[in-house]
């Protein structure tokens, strides 16, 4: 009986992100009778599906040319990669553009520009995204941000610091459509804050996020998780320092992940 | 007469200030960047293309007579060799403003969580020949901008 109780618990927990995946396309009436997941929920930070956008045929060549990027040092990883790639005469991304800085947040994307602050520069101008996002006339947002809000803010506070910059965005720019992508975790041996099990609850709650505002989620971190919710170490460039950074075969596993996971419109 | 004299002279000057603030020789900063190869290990670097400085440092195709722009590959690495040569004086300040903002920008995001390479940068600067503008961030910076400077000699 036990064993049974718990088969039909799993199924329940898979079966929760499709049925948010459904509520996404439903009408906005129908949006408030989904069940938002809870983090207390998973013994292990990883799930056994992928959150939000589900696996579909790879998109098409021009799916990212009027996409940006906005992330932190993760990111500005990918950034470089896809540079390369591109400088040595092969196709990456499109032509999607980067908004990234070191030590990047939701919070402090929120605050005043200084000569001290870390907003990302476009063209060499330090702004606030949202600006630079309506400077670049982007149609499709994708952020990656949580590595420096969850330790410092705390997981709630993160998750309204998103939900405003994202608002400040979509002010600027009232067609984007949103893409947010889960922080992705560290490797095992790395403990200090934010620890591997915050970044999966936030993950958790930025998906109840994105569910609740008609954003989409691209689980990108799923696909960077060993069985016990870690980062893979071939994946991690710095397993003797922050054990969260990537390297290129973990870009490859992230824009392998990014262009089967897409949204045509 | 003499009038003439101190405007020809004044030509002379200005077409023969290059990067070296004065002097007639010309460098070609891609023949520096493989001086430093052939002495620094380089290969964890990546180079920039003429899009990428604007994207990147916001600096124009047409202000620069030529350039070289190396990143690290990785992201945990603060290292970066910038050589610009500009069209002009004018074009000189703009590509020195963007240098210096991308030199406070390398600082503010290294200081909370790359202690190591925080200090990497601000051993570093921004410095300023003629024409020329560079920004050396290394761990061999100091020998590296010895050898930049040599070209010039």
């Amino acid at each position: 009986m036990k064993k049974y109780l718990t088969i039909v618990l799993a199924l329940m927990i898979a079966l929760c992100p499709v049925a948010g995946i459904a509520s996404e396309t439903k009408d906005d009436d129908q949006v408030g009778s989904w069940l938002p997941l809870d983090p207390a929920d998973y013994t292990k930070p990883v799930t056994p599906l992928p959150l939000g956008l589900q696996e579909s045929d790879p998109v098409g060549k021009k799916y990212f040319n009027d996409t940006v990027f906005i992330g932190d040092s993760i990111t500005l990883k990918l950034q470089r990669y896809v540079t390369e790639k591109r400088n040595a005469g092969e196709e990456c991304l499109g032509r999607a553009k980067f908004l990234t800085a070191g030590s990047l947040g939701s919070g402090n994307a929120l605050w005043e520009v200084n000569s001290e602050s870390v907003h990302p520069s476009y063209q060499g101008e330090k702004m606030r995204i949202e600006k630079a996002v309506e400077l670049m006339d982007a149609h499709k947002v994708y952020i990656m941000l949580g590595m420096n809000d969850v330790a410092y803010f705390g997981i709630e506070e993160s998750i309204v610091n998103m939900k405003t910059l994202v608002g400040l965005i979509l002010e600027k720019q009232p067609g984007a459509e949103i893409f947010i992508q889960s922080a992705t975790p560290r490797i095992s041996k790395v403990t200090s804050r934010p620890t591997n099990r915050m970044l999966f609850d936030y993950d958790i709650l930025l998906y109840n996020a994105c569910v609740e505002n008609g954003w989409n989620f691209v689980d990108v971190a799923y696909v960077m998780r060993d069985e016990n919710g870690y980062l893979f170490d071939a994946y991690c460039s710095d397993p003797e320092d922050m054990g969260m950074h990537f390297t290129d075969e973990g870009c490859e596993a992230w824009i392998e992940y990014l262009t089967t996971h897409g949204k045509e419109r | 007469m003499k009038r003439i004299a101190v405007l020809l002279l004044a030509v002379a000057m200005i077409a023969l200030a290059g990067c070296s603030g004065g002097t007639a020789k010309t460098v070609d900063l891609n023949a520096v960047k493989d001086t430093l190869a052939a002495q620094y290990d380089l290969t964890d670097m990546m180079a920039l293309s003429e899009d990428d400085i604007l994207d990147v440092y916001g600096i124009k195709a047409e202000d620069v007579k030529q350039f070289v722009a190396l990143v690290a590959r990785t992201n945990t690495s603060a290292d970066e060799i910038l050589f610009f040569e500009a069209v002009d004086a004018d074009a000189a300040a703009r590509v020195k403003e963007k240098v210096d903002a991308r030199y406070q920008a390398k600082l503010n995001e290294a200081k909370d969580y790359m202690p190591d390479e925080y200090e990497k940068i601000s051993a570093c600067k921004v410095e300023t020949s003629g024409n020329c503008v560079s920004l050396i961030v290394s761990a061999d910076a100091e020998a590296m901008t010895k050898l930049y400077q040599d070209a010039f000699k």
